[in-house]
Formats: structure tokens, C-alpha cells, sequence
């Protein structure tokens, strides 16, 4: 499978009028992403996570390097406002923040925001708010008020209008950090959901190494640079390095790592509730000295 | 020392219209002094509005919250001396910063209270240095600092009153790892080295098992459990049925009692578990 968002060497920096020293928010990034991949993004606060996610959604542009998003190469003068519109709806976002998206008092008007500027023929739009609801869960919702609905089903409103549009790629911008533990489930359910079932590419920033640990590759930013990348196995198996830069490993991993500190022979880069009761199981038991 | 008390309270939100909500039914908790004691539930549970009671910013439909055994609403027109003594910090607090400089927007409520500047000056640093603000920092605009500065100086703004009991709504939300630890282990002092009573709310069973000394669960307007953090977290069914999670560390030290490995101790940190392996391998509980 060829790429589908690469970036060369990308830099951003903010600020920089009047004479300021610009602030250097990300350095010499080079990723590619590949279609139907499951990416989990993490990097403390600050770390430029959040630039990365505006620069492959073209809300900013790089000081310097190239972002290829299928096939296409962007820079701001090469395309034209529509060519702009165009990648933009192949790559839709979800925010943080659950009451700040929705737009409409109707739940299935605010799905139909999209399609609806998009002038597209009344059954099309009709359909598509109606598939987007069901892949979120939220159809019997469809004629309820927004703002009476939990902020898991929020967030879930919110992806059905980024899915109405049809993108081939979402990120959440951290959707999850105001839910509660429930409505972070339903949110990250969802994703796995869009991702399996429709070949979605997902993207996901978060705080929390638990959610980071059901994706298939871990990128891990720090000071605007790519400080890891590879499979949560792999990541999460280096408990220093995560903890030096302001992050942690999930608890499993973080327990064997402890233990291990403590003298006991353990594997790393066990993450799972049930990889971690297994080979606890195997020390408790005598099987590992 | 029971500080704060609610003594059968109930909210009802809209009464006599159709929207009429009952968001408290019938609510009987104590917080203690000198404690940290977290609040849990799902949304929707009521646990913003029985925070919103505590320094009477709601006057309960029936019932009485009582601060040192005293209504608080006794004289309502005196309800903003409790509001000095009894501070709330809001979910996302930064975004209500609004003053030039880091140091007037903390010191705003000592000069609204009029505190002479010297007072203020003195106090607005020791509040700043209990959330780990740099002196530089006083003299800066908090529009230009981050996120997380942004939230120390909000709390920092609350905690500069003082205040005997200190309830705050996630004050960790949004925050990385590391600077989940810091605010809330700052919180954790500030309580310890004044005596205080500090409430928190959060969605987070991680922070809740390592930084709580009691944990008061709340389901459909009603107090579901309420106890030691070891208490609530040794009945992960009860807290399962109140729509909420246990620590991931604790599922695993669960999984493995079911699969005949006696384990015990406090199952639900990271560090309870690791001591409770090392026991149960005959290698004592320290390092």
C-alpha cells in the first residue's frame, strides 16, 4: 500500500513579526502514514502534537518541508482555494471539547451541516446523515437536542458529521480528555469501529496510554521532534525514555517494569490486561525465577 | 473532624415547570478535614451540583449544608463570607483569567477582599510557589504562558484566599501524565501543610486511587457509596455497576485472585500491587 499522508521534513514555527525570535514548535518531521492505518499520537502538552494535526488538515502551513496527502503535494501558492476544500475533506477532525462543535439544535441537523454546504441532492444527504448516525450509535438520537445529550454521545454527534462528509482519515485532536470513563469507551469503540469495519485511517491524540495502546503504531513527539514510532509493544517497552519526556507507560507495562526493578525476570512490552495477568501468572507460579 | 456537611439534601432544578429535574434526592455526606476525598460518577450523576452547593453558589430545594456544624445559609445574606473560606475551582479554570499580569490575576480576589499590597504581594507569591510558579512568572501576561501554567495560575487565584476547604472539578483534565502529577501532588500538600479540606472531582480511577484518602461515589442524584479509597476500590463490582472503571492495574491484580493467587494489600496503585507480588514470592514488600 502506497502513502497516504508523508510528510518531508516538516518545521513550523509560530510568531516571528516585529523582530520576536520565533518559537519552533515542530522540527524536521518525517512521517508517512499509510491508508487504513490506526495511529495513536502522544507527546506532552506543548510537544506540537495539535501543530502536526493542523498541518495535515492544511489549517496551517509548514515554514519549511512538504506534506504529500495522497499523491498531492501542498503548499500554500501551488493550489487553488477549491483544491484547498478538496484534500481538507478527505482528512476531517474531532476536538476536544464536546460542546464546542456542534452547531445545529437538532442532532441530525448538525450531521446534515456538512453534506448540506456541500450542495449535494436532499436523498444524498438524507442517506448519508442517516449511515453516519448508525455507525455512531446515535439514530435514535436523531431528532434530539445536542446539548441534552452526555458528552460521549456529544463527541459521537460531532464524528457523525465528520463522517457524512466521507474523508478517508479522521484525527481526534484528544476527543476523549473531558469524558467520562464510559463516554471515553463509546468514543474509542467508535474509532476501532471505523477503523476495522470501514478501512478508516485513524488518528489519535491523547494523554492516556491506555486508549494509545489499542492502536497499531505509536508516534511519540517530544520538543517538536519525533522521539519514537513503532508498535505499542515496542514503545511502550522503553518505561524511561516515556517517563523522561512527561509521559508514562500504561499501568501493566509500568507494574512488570517496577517488578522488574524489584529483581524478577519479566519480558517487557506486555501492555494488555490479560498479557500482563499471563505472565504474572507464570512468575507467580514458579515458572519464571 | 466532619468540616463540611450535607445534611439530607435535595436539588430540584426547574420545580413546578415540565423540566422539572431532581438532580439531589435526599443527600447525607460528611467531608473531613485535613482529607483528601474524591468525587466520582458519571455524567449526569449530580456531582456538579452538589459541588456547586458546598460554598453556596446553590441554595438547596430542601436540606442544609453545614460548614464547622453551622447553616450556611442561615443568614443568606452572608453566604459570601462562606465563599471565602470554602474555594472552587472550576473545570478549566484558565479560560476565566482575565487580569494584565499572572500576579494581579492571583492576587484579584485578596484586593476585591481589601488586603492591604503588601499582604497581597506576600501572599500572591506563596500562592504561586504551592503550584510551582516561577517568580518570573508573576510579572507576565497569562495570555502568553501554556496550557498547564495557565491552570496553575487559576488554582493558584483560588488557593491565594486561603481557603479552609478547596473543591475543585478536574483540576488534572487535559493535562499530560506529568503534569497531572505535579497539580495534583501540589493539591495534595497544600491540604496536608494547612489543614485543609480538599475535595476533587474526576473522571480519572488512575488519580483517584493515588491521590484520595476517601472516595464518595454519586449515582442518579444519590450517594452510591462512599469510604476509604480502599474500601471503594476493593468493591470493583460496585463501582462497575455505577458506570464507572477500576484501575487498569487493579484489573490485572483481579484476574489474577480469580486465577487462585491470593494477593493483597492495596490492589489498586501500581506500587500496592507491585508489593503485593513480591509478598506473595516470599521477597518482603520493599525495595
Amino acid at each position: 500500500m502506497s502513502s497516504f499522508i508523508e510528510t518531508r521534513h516538516l518545521t513550523l514555527d509560530y510568531g516571528g513579526e516585529n523582530g520576536e525570535r520565533p518559537i519552533r514548535a515542530l522540527s524536521d518531521v518525517s512521517l508517512s502514514i499509510k491508508e487504513g492505518e490506526y495511529i495513536a499520537i502522544l507527546g506532552h502538552n506543548g510537544s506540537g502534537k495539535s501543530t502536526l494535526a493542523k498541518l495535515l488538515d492544511l489549517i496551517l502551513f509548514p515554514t519549511a518541508g512538504e506534506i504529500e496527502i495522497d499523491g498531492k503535494v501542498v503548499t500554500p501558492e501551488g493550489l487553488s482555494d477549491d483544491e484547498i476544500f478538496e484534500i481538507r475533506r478527505k482528512i476531517g477532525m474531532v476536538f476536544q471539547n464536546p460542546d464546542n462543535q456542534l452547531v445545529a439544535t437538532v442532532v441530525e441537523e448538525d450531521v446534515a451541516f456538512g453534506p448540506e454546504n456541500l450542495g449535494l441532492p436532499r436523498e444524498e444527504i438524507r442517506a448519508r446523515i442517516d449511515a453516519a448516525l448508525d455507525t455512531v450509535g446515535m439514530r435514535e438520537y436523531a431528532r434530539h437536542a445536542p446539548h441534552k445529550l452526555s458528552g460521549g454521545q456529544k463527541q459521537r454527534v460531532a464524528i457523525a458529521g465528520v463522517i457524512a462528509m466521507m474523508p478517508k482519515c479522521i484525527i481526534f485532536d484528544e476527543s476523549t480528555a473531558m469524558l467520562d470513563p464510559r463516554g471515553r469507551r463509546e468514543v474509542t469503540d467508535t474509532m476501532e469501529k471505523l477503523n476495522r469495519e470501514n478501512g478508516m485511517t485513524i488518528l489519535h491524540i491523547t494523554h492516556y496510554m491506555e486508549e494509545a495502546a489499542r492502536a497499531d503504531r505509536v508516534i511519540v513527539i517530544s520538543d517538536g521532534k519525533i522521539l519514537m514510532d513503532g508498535a505499542p509493544r515496542e514503545v511502550f517497552s522503553r518505561v524511561e525514555p516515556l517517563v523522561a519526556c512527561g509521559l508514562e507507560a500504561p499501568q501493566g507495562t509500568e507494574l512488570l517494569y517496577e517488578l522488574s526493578l524489584c529483581g524478577c525476570s519479566l519480558p517487557s512490552g506486555r501492555i494488555t490486561v490479560s498479557e500482563c495477568a499471563d505472565t504474572l501468572e507464570e512468575l507467580l507460579s514458579g515458572k519464571r525465577g | 473532624m466532619i468540616k463540611l456537611e450535607l445534611k439530607d439534601v435535595t436539588h430540584v432544578y426547574g420545580a413546578r415547570t415540565p423540566f422539572e429535574k431532581t438532580a439531589l434526592r435526599s443527600v447525607n455526606i460528611g467531608f473531613e478535614s485535613g482529607l483528601v476525598t474524591g468525587l466520582i460518577g458519571h455524567t449526569g450523576s449530580g456531582k456538579s451540583t452538589l459541588v456547586q452547593m458546598l460554598n453556596g453558589l446553590i441554595r438547596p430545594t430542601k436540606g442544609t449544608v453545614l460548614l464547622d456544624g453551622k447553616d450556611i445559609w442561615e443568614k443568606p445574606k452572608e453566604i459570601r463570607s462562606v465563599r471565602f473560606r470554602v474555594g472552587l475551582v472550576m473545570q478549566y479554570p484558565e479560560y476565566q483569567l482575565f487580569d494584565e499580569t499572572v500576579g494581579k490575576d492571583i492576587g484579584f480576589a485578596l484586593r476585591n477582599k481589601g488586603c492591604d499590597p503588601e499582604t497581597v504581594k506576600e501572599k500572591v507569591s506563596r500562592a504561586a510557589e504551592c503550584v510551582g510558579l516561577s517568580p518570573a512568572l508573576l510579572s507576565k501576561s497569562p495570555f502568553d504562558l501554556s496550557g498547564g501554567q495557565r491552570r496553575r495560575v487559576a488554582i493558584a487565584g483560588v488557593l491565594v484566599m486561603e481557603p479552609e476547604v478547596l473543591v475543585l472539578d478536574e483540576p488534572a483534565a487535559g493535562l499530560d501524565p506529568r503534569g497531572r502529577a505535579e497539580i495534583l501532588g501540589y493539591l495534595r500538600r497544600y491540604g496536608e501543610s494547612n489543614g485543609a479540606t480538599v475535595i476533587l472531582v474526576s473522571h480519572s480511577m488512575e488519580d483517584m486511587a493515588q491521590y484520595c484518602d476517601r472516595v464518595v461515589v454519586m449515582r442518579d442524584g444519590e450517594i452510591y457509596a462512599s469510604g476509604t479509597t480502599e474500601e471503594i476500590f476493593s468493591d470493583s463490582d460496585r463501582l462497575i455497576r455505577a458506570g464507572m472503571d477500576v484501575p487498569e492495574v487493579m484489573k490485572i491484580a483481579l484476574e489474577l485472585k480469580q486465577r487462585g493467587y491470593p494477593l493483597d494489600g492495596k490492589l489498586y496503585t501500581v506500587e500496592g500491587v507491585r508489593d503485593a507480588i513480591l509478598r506473595a514470592l516470599g521477597k518482603g514488600g520493599n525495595r
